[in-house]
């Protein structure tokens, strides 16, 4: 039997509701219906969970219509490898700064996310044009409006 | 009122101030017109652009997006027939159908105009009402508090139909997230699994970029961007209405302003629903209905004024109760929290000045928009042209600096990754956007107002004995039990029909 993705995303979120459940539980302020204390938001979100998640699933359940697709797999390749590209990008302001790292950044994710255009971009376009944005952005939070971009560990 | 006038005055002829109001009035318009991205969006990737500036610059520069957002929404509605966010849906209907008529600057115009006049006007009775409301809300207390968020809450999953508990789901994280760090009165560490980034509570910047941004930039690449159709330029010069356009429609702007202001006024509805209510009053109240979907220059008129007068709306209780009207309402309240000021009814005692200039920005950029909109109204079509991927690289750069900017350190931006990906859980889910934003933002105070009723009277009944916080209760009840009275409804008729 093929699981629906409503049925995935309401067993997802009950999980997620017994969860946070079991860490109220935890707690040192104890609820009581005089003074619920610490526990009363995060319970109502996790009550909301748990309940929320139940109804998607059954509602999953009785669904007759195929699920639409919400990402083929080359849809999901492409959200993975953007978002370890982006992952990768955090770790390397780290070390690099931000000035050094966000060009190969633009220029990677430019030249990736134009797979489907139908314009063509050149080489230099996509150079100039990452140069340009990292330095237009540090602009912008550094010395216009004084604020701090990672320096980078090694050029610190 | 009058007695603040020298003092805005002041504020908005300044160089600096000026130069933003314009910077971020044609940036909203930009993020505005471009499907995909919104004012909402261009406010929360440039609010930490505003942490150094005085409260007076950061309340010009996120209204001028703002404004400039809502009113950019109508021109990927007329041009592409794509709304360029939700605010701008109905224009679609009328709006594209005139440009493939060869009235595009026709439709342009009057998006240009019935913008203006939403937002102009809507931020004058905003300020008339903005006062009158907190006189009423001094008499609220903490029950009553709790109510309104409930109902702020509750409303948009009213309207979310089928989806109620998607919708609810999607409160019930915003709920969590907003939990996350010592609560109040007790100050009891919650999920801070002992690390010191999460002691203080997740950064809004770093929660709503990362579940709203950043993961919908990457589903949208993931579903293959689209690329705009071409639009020519040809036919769009000079203003294209005259007084007698004004005539024939004067009764269809007033009633599309007064649902505009009245739905903005409603906590937690904006302008995504008051343009949808509007066209569809315009509809019904036309003697030429069946014109309306192929190119009726009413059905342009009544969104584009409906969803801008909701701006002043929104504003009301914003101001006056410090319960946001709408998502970017509860942003801009958010942002005004960190500049120092708590928006509710003290605010008029205490920063007076401060409310009033914002009303008198709203009103002021309006002008702005439309003068931008008059002279670069033949360049529409090039702001359409913008190709995917240097936009969306480019946004994404700033979406990671914001991040980084909000916190000063590289641990958030690596959470804001995470979020990220909570954020393609939830679209792969279906989970809206719009309700996790509201209970992010409006968690806190509900929270605080609540465990401060239960220490005045111990018990959860007071809730439902005080006449304005039961009545509250009961629509917030209402709100979530709708659906299934529809649907109750629904069967019924039907039953009675097969009968």
């Amino acid at each position: 039997m093929k699981v629906k993705r409503d049925q995935l995303t309401g067993a997802v979120l009950v999980i997620a509701g017994l969860f946070f459940a079991y860490l109220i539980s935890q707690f040192k302020t104890p609820f009581t219906p005089e003074y619920p204390g610490p526990s009363l938001l995060p319970g109502i979100g996790a009550f909301g969970l748990i309940v929320c998640g139940a109804g998607i699933f059954v509602q999953g359940c009785l669904k007759k219509d195929e699920d639409k697709v919400f990402l083929t797999k080359k849809g999901w390749t492409r959200v993975l490898i953007s978002f370890a590209a982006l992952c990768l990008y955090v770790l390397a302001m780290k070390y690099l700064g931000f000035l050094v790292s966000t060009p190969f950044l633009v220029y990677g994710v430019t030249t990736y996310f134009a797979q489907d255009s139908a314009t063509k971009t050149r080489l230099w376009v996509r150079i100039v044009f990452s140069i340009i944005v990292a330095v237009a952005i540090w602009a912008m939070y550094v010395p216009l409006f004084g604020m701090t971009l990672p320096a980078g560990l090694l050029f610190e | 009122m009058f007695e603040y006038l020298p003092y805005i005055f002041g504020q908005l002829v300044l160089p600096g101030n000026l130069a933003l109001m314009f910077i971020g009035t044609v940036v909203g318009i930009i993020f505005g017109a471009i499907p995909g991205l919104s004012g909402t969006m261009a406010v929360m990737l440039f609010m930490p652009l505003t942490y150094t500036m005085s409260h007076e610059t950061a309340i010009i520069f996120l209204l001028s997006l703002w404004i400039g957002g809502c009113s950019g929404a109508f021109i990927g509605s007329v041009l592409l027939g794509i709304p360029g966010s939700a605010s701008a849906v109905s224009t679609c209907w009328d709006g594209n159908p005139m440009a493939k008529q060869g009235k595009a600057s026709k439709a342009l115009a009057i998006g240009m105009t019935a913008s203006f006049i939403g937002t102009f006007f809507s931020a004058i009775f905003g300020a008339l009402l903005a006062a009158k409301t907190a006189d009423i809300a001094f008499a609220m207390g903490p029950w009553e508090y709790t109510a309104l968020c409930l109902v702020a809450m509750t409303m948009v999953l009213a309207i979310s139909k089928g989806n109620m508990f998607k919708g609810l789901a999607a409160t019930s994280i915003g709920l969590i997230l907003a939990s996350v760090g010592y609560s109040p009165i007790d100050a009891e560490p919650r999920f801070t699994f002992d690390n010191m980034y999460l002691i203080g509570g997740l950064g809004m910047i770093v929660v709503l970029t990362g579940i709203f941004c950043v993961s919908h930039i990457l589903v949208t690449f993931g579903k293959g961007f689209v690329e705009n159709p071409k639009v020519s330029k040809e036919g769009l010069k000079g203003y294209g209405l005259n007084v007698q356009d004004f005539k024939n429609e004067a009764g269809n702007i007033v009633r599309s302003f007064l649902i505009g202001l009245g739905i903005g006024f409603l906590p937690g509805m904006g302008s995504g629903l008051s343009n949808l209510v509007a066209y569809s009053s315009a509809k019904n109240a036309s003697k030429t209905p069946e014109l309306f979907g192929h190119g009726c220059e009413s059905g342009v008129w009544a969104p584009e004024v409906a969803n801008n007068a909701s701006i002043g709306g929104a504003m009301i209780p914003m101001a006056a109760l410090g319960i946001p009207g709408d998502s970017t309402t509860a942003l801009l309240i958010g942002a005004l929290t960190i500049h120092g000021l708590e928006m509710g009814p003290m605010v008029f005692a205490n920063s007076g000045d401060v409310v009033y200039l914002m009303f008198v920005t709203v009103a002021v950029v309006a002008l702005l928009v439309f003068a931008i909109q008059m002279v670069c109204k033949r360049y529409f079509p090039y702001i359409l042209r913008v190709p995917n991927h240097y936009m969306y690289s480019a946004l994404l750069v700033i979406c990671l600096a914001s991040a980084y900017v909000d916190s000063g350190n590289l641990y958030k931006v690596g959470m804001m990754m995470f979020f990220c990906f909570v954020g393609i859980l939830m679209a792969a889910g279906g989970l809206p956007n719009s309700p996790l934003i509201l209970a992010f933002i409006l968690g806190p105070i509900m929270e605080k107002n609540m465990l401060r009723a239960f220490q005045y009277t111990g018990t959860w009944t007071t809730f439902f004995t005080r006449p304005v916080s039961g009545v509250l209760m009961v629509v917030a009840i209402f709100c979530v039990l709708s659906p299934i009275f529809t649907a109750v409804i629904g069967r019924l008729k039907k039953k009675k029909e097969s009968v």
